[in-house]
Formats: structure tokens, sequence, C-alpha cells
């Protein structure tokens, strides 16, 4: 439902780094794992009477592994809002406005998250409410039917951004197999036909929703033991196991590709650069691609200066650092958004990229450069971590890739220990013509202006 | 929630509105004045402004949060120069200093992971930043040099000014409806009066600045006697007072801000279509102005309207349920009595975006096309029930008591908790915004609501912006009443059918006269 959140969760998270003495956080995550696999990751924070409650499904549009059945995993989101037979949807919201919460969720390729934030005296009573729901989840077909609809409404409003266009189109050139090839909205077609799949969401619930796919992540002012009992009491019988997901694997793409969109209306011509990368993993690839897309394509970089202050090619020029690259389970991209000026051709900007990569990759990005996108990401990431809501968030991001809620501290040092040689290296490896995919979209010719 | 709560929350910050010194007499000269005719010193200089600081000390916290925000906006634009105060602004923060060329500026604040934020408004202008405790000092030497001595040349504005006008006619127009809904509706509402343009200006107006006038124009309004400096988090020692020497050289004279021009009066329901072929949905906005702002004896009861009939961005809101929860369709329908904009991506209201006017608001997220007139129809029913019946004393226990807890969750951060206590200042308020709205609540009846409600709003008299395909089309069922029955894929509710009969056939009172049709790509010229 709300995507993009996963912007600020990786403003939060991507740009993690630390000096190599300092933890990220306070305290280490602490980890309980209840008998039927449900893991509760905890950490306080300081933010008197207030408290994040996330709850973090394993699940997302990898997961659609089923024809025609795009963005059922984000469908699937909006269903935990319409209740149980205990506290059917207008009791629950009546509970939730009770509670003052700030009550939200959001979908991404490798998972689900229901992010809740409340005052701390009413911890008790949301987790009974939060257990319930995700124990006893009721709806019927014609609720089904009305929710598809927002669904829909959520895809529309999205539509008149050339930007939702520009990721279809991306993501089914980039991949061929994986179900990394279509969006965690999923296509209009399948969302339009979604009032007619009530079964297989039933289906969906019953394979996703266990509590061995399920991590409680808890931030902020509370009483632990207090917390441990109450989760132990109400989602203690809490049953299920986890389907295993069956994406394929993408084969190694072995020559560039590209595909042009028309937009009907008016737009400033926009092109999106795109790199087949490993899957996440807190060591010195991930670590490395953060910085490069800092260090090629961030505001103090060369490129960006000399295209969009010096030239005046493009309006802007943004690297992925994390949105859609390094946090994913599986093999995935590292992406290049950028918006031109009317007249720069297509074909300038890529070759400008390609050569700007080119220098990192022949070993002559100064190493003060590098020291200062790590200077960079270790302020940044102290200053993103602010309430608790950020935390818990990153640790959702992380943990949805990893499984290891220490993988924050992982990525920290590794972000600290990336030498001018793994930058270098990484740029050879990775951001390669052979593993490129390029997306270009401009007004149709004869369309309005 | 209790006033423990609010304590912990906002009262752990200490908070503190303080003046400068008091400023120095003239000198009184010691020697008899010359003839007139013989004078050739300069003219004695103006006494320094006296600028306000708001402060919220937090000594746990590991970094210091910086706004600077000018009483100005886009509401001062001339006319023939609409756009100029956000050209200016962006040319400040976007264009390098005296010192540092942009990419310098750039390369400057990457290390720290800082920014030059800015926000431009209709009657705020805020430049911010928040950064690690170590860097306070040497971040604030840029935004100082930002302010006091911006570069202000030719490649810079040449650059901002080409960004504008694609933003304005490419963006705007080609790649966001419901922004452009929101855009759109203030253009029809307010017309002539300084709130009508966007702040991006229009195509006229971007076409016509030159540099001298940006320069000019900045003189004028970002200056000292316009300025509030808030400052939050560990604030090293010495920095307010560093702050106080450094500002003493801006530009000290603006001229007094002129009264606005009266809000418009609606006499009826005046719509504007933006005729966009090929939109799948439509984008639905309608407005009209409202004499209430913060402080007022009737904010409080509105506000509390706003939450029950339709807080942002959740399902309690009684539009949000009417058409998204019963009837799915669309993703979101809200209100607000007083000028709303987003912070990033939360539900959080951004700050310092005050306005000298108000306005109330719906903002109905697109519908599928089949949809539009029946959901306008629901939305002017709704709100014709909600000035028609008023609130229940059920409706207002349960509202205060969400509004009392929920709304803690808008001042987390040091920059939220700051730029509250600066719309304090602005709306000449004393009390602390949260403390003095829950106070105000805890003593609303239903009578005071209920009033307010009659007094303030209308479902008669207001204006609808809509962004959408087949406009003339649109246009005449709109103006002849068509019936516009709904059908679902699943059974509703007696109830839900009920009502859906009521309105499908319900007289809008829109002529055809009464609405009007632009190509998308004639707004804003």
């Amino acid at each position: 439902m709300k995507r993009l959140l996963l912007l600020s969760a990786c403003m939060a998270l991507c740009l993690a780094s630390a000096n190599l003495h300092a933890q990220v956080l306070p305290q280490k995550p602490q980890v309980e794992t209840l008998d039927n696999g449900l893991t509760v990751v905890t950490v306080p924070w300081d933010s008197p009477g207030m408290v994040s409650y996330y709850s973090l499904v394993r699940t997302g549009s990898r997961d659609e592994v089923d024809k025609n059945h795009t963005g059922f995993a984000h469908l699937f989101e909006h269903m935990m809002f319409r209740g149980t037979r205990r506290f059917p949807k207008k009791k629950y919201e009546t509970k939730i406005q009770e509670f003052g919460a700030d009550n939200n969720a959001f979908t991404w390729f490798d998972l689900t998250c229901f992010t809740i934030t409340v005052p701390r005296e009413v911890l008790p009573e949301l987790i009974e409410i939060e257990a319930d729901r995700f124990r006893n989840l009721h709806y019927s077909e014609a609720d089904f039917k009305t929710e598809t609809g927002a669904v829909l409404g959520e895809y529309n409003k999205n539509a008149s951004n050339p930007a939702l266009i520009m990721e279809e189109k991306l993501l089914e050139t980039a991949f061929e197999r994986h179900t990394y090839g279509h969006t965690t909205m999923g296509y209009i077609a399948d969302v339009k036909a979604m009032p007619g799949y009530y079964r297989y969401s039933r289906k969906f619930h019953r394979r996703f929703y266990t509590p061995d796919n399920t991590t409680l992540i808890v931030v902020g002012d509370f009483d632990r033991d207090a917390l441990i009992g109450k989760i132990e009491a109400e989602y203690g019988s809490w049953k299920g196991k986890r389907r295993k997901t069956r994406a394929k694997t993408e084969r190694p793409q072995k020559a560039p590709r590209s595909v042009h969109v028309d937009w009907s209306g008016p737009t400033s011509p926009k092109m999106t650069i795109a790199y087949k990368i490993p899957a996440f993993a807190p060591g010195s690839d991930s670590a490395a691609l953060e910085v490069l897309a800092h260090l090629v394509f961030g505001e103090s970089s060369p490129l960006y200066r000399k295209l969009v202050v010096e030239d005046r090619k493009i309006i802007s020029m943004e690297a992925s650092h994390g949105i859609f690259a390094p946090l994913t389970r599986d093999p995935s991209l590292f992406r290049v958004d950028i918006t031109l000026r009317e007249g720069t051709t297509f074909d300038e900007v890529r070759d400008a990229v390609t050569a700007a990569i080119e220098e990192v990759v022949s070993g002559k990005a100064p190493d003060n450069r590098i020291e200062a996108v790590k200077s960079h990401a270790r302020y940044y990431f102290e200053l993103g971590l602010e309430t608790p809501g950020d935390v818990a968030v990153a640790l959702a991001m992380l943990i949805s890739a990893t499984g290891d809620p220490d993988s924050l501290e992982g990525f920290a040092k590794a972000l600290a220990e990336v030498t001018p040689a793994d930058v270098t290296d990484a740029a050879g490896k990775f951001l390669t013509e052979k593993r490129r995919t390029v997306v270009t979209l401009s007004t149709r010719e004869g369309g309005s202006k | 929630m209790t006033r423990f709560n609010i304590a912990a929350v906002f009262l752990a910050f200490s908070f503190v509105i303080s003046g400068c010194c008091e400023p120095l007499p003239p000198k009184r000269p010691t020697v008899p004045e010359p003839p007139v005719a013989e004078l050739d010193t300069e003219p004695e200089p103006p006494p320094p402004v006296d600028i306000p600081f708001v402060i919220l000390p937090a000594d746990k916290s590991g970094s210091v949060s910086f706004r600077f925000v000018f009483d100005t906006g886009s509401s001062e634009d001339p006319a023939a120069r609409q756009g100029i105060t956000r050209m200016a602004a962006t040319l400040m923060a976007q264009g390098g200093t005296t010192d540092l060329t942009y990419p310098e500026l750039t390369q400057a604040l990457f290390p720290m992971a800082a920014e030059i934020g800015l926000h431009v408004g209709r009657d705020q202008t805020v430049f911010y930043g928040r950064v690690h405790a170590e860097m306070a000092q040497r971040y604030y030497s840029l935004m100082r040099d930002v302010l006091v001595t911006p570069r202000l040349d030719q490649e810079g504005f040449d650059r901002v000014l080409d960004n504008a006008k694609t933003e304005l006619t490419l963006s705007l127009r080609g790649n966001d409806d419901e922004e452009l809904g929101k855009a759109a509706l203030a253009w029809k509402m307010y017309g002539d009066h300084p709130y009508g343009p966007p702040t991006l200006g229009t195509e006229t107006g971007l076409s016509a600045i030159t540099l001298d006038d940006v320069k000019a124009h900045r003189a004028t309004v970002f200056c000292a006697s316009r300025l509030t400096v808030g400052l939050s988090g560990n604030i090293p020692e010495d920095l307010e007072e560093r702050i106080r020497e450094d500002l003493k050289d801006l530009p000290g004279d603006c001229e007094e801000r002129a009264q606005l021009l009266p809000p418009p009066e609606p006499n009826g329901r005046k719509v504007l279509l933006i005729d966009k072929p090929g939109a799948e949905s439509t984008a639905i906005s309608i407005g009209f102005p409202v004499p209430v702002k913060r402080g007022d004896e009737d904010y409080a009861a509105l506000k509390l309207v706003e939450a029950y009939f339709g807080q942002h961005r959740t399902f309690s809101g009684k539009l949000q349920e009417a058409l998204r929860v019963e009837r799915g369709f669309n993703y979101g329908n809200y209100a607000y009595i007083e000028h709303f904009e987003q912070e990033g991506w939360s539900r959080i209201p951004m700050t310092n975006i005050g306005r000298r006017q108000q306005y109330f608001s719906i903002w109905l997220r697109p519908v599928g096309d089949q949809n539009k007139h029946f959901v306008l129809r629901m939305a002017l029913g709704e709100l014709d029930a909600l000035v028609q019946n008023g609130i229940t004393q059920e409706v207002l226990d349960s509202t205060r008591t969400f509004m009392k807890r929920y709304y803690l969750t808008f001042a987390q951060t040091e920059q939220q908790r700051l730029g509250f206590a600066i719309d304090d200042r602005f709306y000449g308020q004393d009390s602390e915004y949260f403390e003095a709205l829950f106070a105000a609540l805890d003593k609303l009846t239903v009578d005071h609501v209920n009033v307010a409600i009659k007094k303030h709003l209308t479902s008669d008299n207001l204006f609808i912006a809509m962004v959408t395909r087949d406009a003339e089309k649109f246009a005449d069922a709109i103006a002849a009443d068509t019936p516009s029955p709904v059908t679902y894929d699943s059974a509703k509710p007696k109830e839900v059918t009920d009502r859906d009969n009521e309105l499908q056939d319900m007289k809008l009172n829109i002529t055809r006269d009464s609405i009007a049709i632009i190509p998308v790509s004639k707004i804003f010229e």
C-alpha cells in the first residue's frame, strides 16, 4: 500500500555506515523466538511514552509465482485491515482510533510490513488486537471485492506519473524468469481481475501468513518482560508453516537490453539505467555498490556537476541506494533514474554514464572522494534513525532480505571497511554493459505538450 | 492521553522564545549640526533588527536542527512576476554563495550528509537543515552564506528558471494529476487573490522574471525584519550569539507586508474542469475560504470536525468510510480546515506553511471515470449531511480521545517540534500548539461544535476542481443532473444501496455556465 515509505526506510538504512568502533544502535537488538517460530526483535529507544510495533511478513511480490496473479501480496496487505469475527472492520477501526495509533502498512518485493506507532499505555491491548488479526483474519467475498476497488484506486493514483509504467517496463525487460520481473503493484489487467480471486486470496493467506514467516519488531519505550509475556500469551497458539516459494532463478544476462515507452501527455524525457547485481548481503559487494551510488551519481559527483550544473543536459539524476538494489533476497538491480532536458538525447546521457563508470573501473576515483562518501553515509545513518519508527523500518528491510537482525551492524561495519579497491572491483564486476537494461520515455510524437 | 504524557513528549524540551537585546539608542551628535547643504556623512544606520529566536534545547540529542523562517511567500509575487519569491529562494539555496559555487557548496555539505532544505509557501518560506551535533558550526557557516551572501549569478538563475518552467509546464501538468487538481482548486478558488497562482508561478510570470528582478525582490522580502530563527537539539553554547551577530548583515529594511485582499466569497457551486485527454481516472478537489485560524475561538471545534470527517490518511474519517471502506471507489478521501501538505511520505502535517487566510478543502483521490459523477455527488452529499446534522456527543468524545493520542505522533522529531513552535509564533500564540489544542478540545461541547459547523462550513457555496477526460461531456452531465447510478462487483448492505439511490439523482444545482473548462496545456499560462 505505502510503497514509497521505503524511500524513508532506505534513507535511514541504505546509507548505513559507522566508524569501525561505533555501534549503530545503542543496544544490540534482542531476539526471542516462540515455539511456533514467531520471532520477536526488540530495541529500546529514547522516545518517552511512544512505541513502534511493526509486524514483518517475509512475503512480497517475489512470492507471486502464479500466472496472472501479480499484485497479490499488496492486495493481501489491504485485506489485513478488513477485520476478524472478534474485531470486525468497524470495531477494529474504532479501537485503532481510540489508541490514537499511526497505523499503516507497505509491501515490497520481499516483504509486507504492518507499521503501528502508539502511546505505550495501549500496547497490551494493541498486542491482543494484532495477534487476533494475524491469527483469525476473516473477510467475506463482498468485503474482498470492495477492497479490490481500493487497490485499483491506488493503481489509478499512481498511473498519472510516468514512473509506474517505466518501472513495469524496466522489470519485465530486465527479468525473464524471476518474479522480480513484475511490480509490487501488479499489472493493470491483473488488478482489474482481482475481484474474481476470493478463493485464491484465502489460499495466499494460508501459504504465507504463518508464525515462522513473521517477525515482530518492537522499538521504543516499553517493558520488555511484560511485552514478551503478552506476545507469548496472545500469539502462542498461532499455527502454520510457510510454503516454499519457487521463484525461478534468473539466467545470466548476456547482452544489454533496452525498451522505449511513449507517454501521451506532457513530460520531460526520462530514462532509467539499471544493472544486474547480486542479492543483498552485509559484505563488501553490497557496501561497495552503496558507495558507488554516491560516488558516481550523487549530487557531489563530477558526473552530476557536468550534466546538471555545467552543461545543463539533464534536470536530475539519482541512483537507487537500496530502494531496489541491495536489499533484496535474490539478485536484483542497481538503478539510476534520470530526468532529461528537452533536446538532450538518451544516447549522450547513456554514454556519459558509461564513461563515468569506466573512470572508476580504471581506478581513477580519488580516495578522498571515497572517504567523503563514507563520511556522508555515517552521518546520514545516524541522522536517519531518529524515531522508533525509523529504527523499526530499517530493521524490517534488513531482516526481510537476510533474516538476520544483526545484519544492521554487519552492513555498517562493511561500509566502514570498504576500500577503494572494493569499489573499483564492484564497478568492474557489476556496472557493465552486459548487465545493463535501459528504459526511456518521452512524449509520443504528436502528443500534447 | 494524560497531561503526564504531553509533558513527557513535548515539555521535556524547554521552550524559549527570546528576543534580541534592546535596540541601542540613537547616538547624540556632540557638535552642532552643519547646515544641510554641507552634509556629507552617511545617514544614520537603522537600529539592528530584533530577530526572534525559538529555541528547543535537547541535551541528549546527537544532532542540531535549524529552521530559518521568513514571513514571505508567493502571496507577495507581483502580478506580472508570479513565481519570483520561489525563484529567489531557490536561487539562494541552489545557486551557491559569494565564496562557493553551487557544486562547491554541494561538496561542502556532502560529507556531513547535510542539505539546505527549502519550502516556499504562500506566506512563509523556510530554509532548514539538521546535522550531527559535531558538525553544527560548520553547517551553520554554509547556511549563513546562503542567507546573507548568496551568489545570485546569471548561470544559476538560468538553471533554476529552466527547472521552474519545466516543473510547471511538464511535471505539474503531465506527471501528477492529484497535485494538479489541488493547484487548480486554488487557482479557481482564489482567482486574482495572491493565493491563486501556484508558488511555482505562471508561464507568463516566469518568462518575465530577470536576474535583476530576483535580486531586488530578495532584498524586499528576505530580510531580518521578516525572519524567525529556530534551533533545536544539542545546540552549541555560542551558536545563538553567533547567528545574531551574522544576521545583522541581512537586508534589514523590508517593507511591511501588504494587507491581503479579502478572501473570495463563493456564490453557488463553481467548477473548473481540467481537460486531460486519456486520463484513466479523475482527481477531485473541493474547497472554500474559512475565516478561522489557529488561536481563534472556533479553531479546536473545526479541527475536531476535520478529524471526524476526513482525517488525512486514516480509515476513521467519514468520507473515507463512505467512499473507500464501504464502496471501494478509490484509495483515499480526506478533509482539512486549514492548508495542509504532507511531510515527505508520512502522514504528518508539514509545518511552517502557515497562512494569513485559511480555507476548508476536501481531497478525493482519483476515481474511475465511470464513477466520477456519483463520487462528486456523494462527497457533496456527505458535506451537506455534516452541515445539516452536525455531530453527536459520541462523536465528540471518541474523536477527542483519538486526537489527543494520535496527534502526539506529529511531533516526534526535532524538526517537527521546532516547526510547530515557530507556527505558534506565526499565529501569535503564547501556548504550545498541542497543549493549547488539547485544552480547547477538553472544553468543547456538542453545541459549540455544531454552531461552528453551521457558521463556517457550507455545501452550497464552494469551488470544485477536477482533472478529467471528456470534460465537455462531463460538464453537460453535471449541469443536466444526469442520473449517475453505480454498480458494484458484490452485493452491498441495504443502507448503502438506499443511500446510493438517494444520491444518484441528487441535484447538484450547478449550471452549465458555472462550469469552466481548460485544456491541461493551458492551465497556469
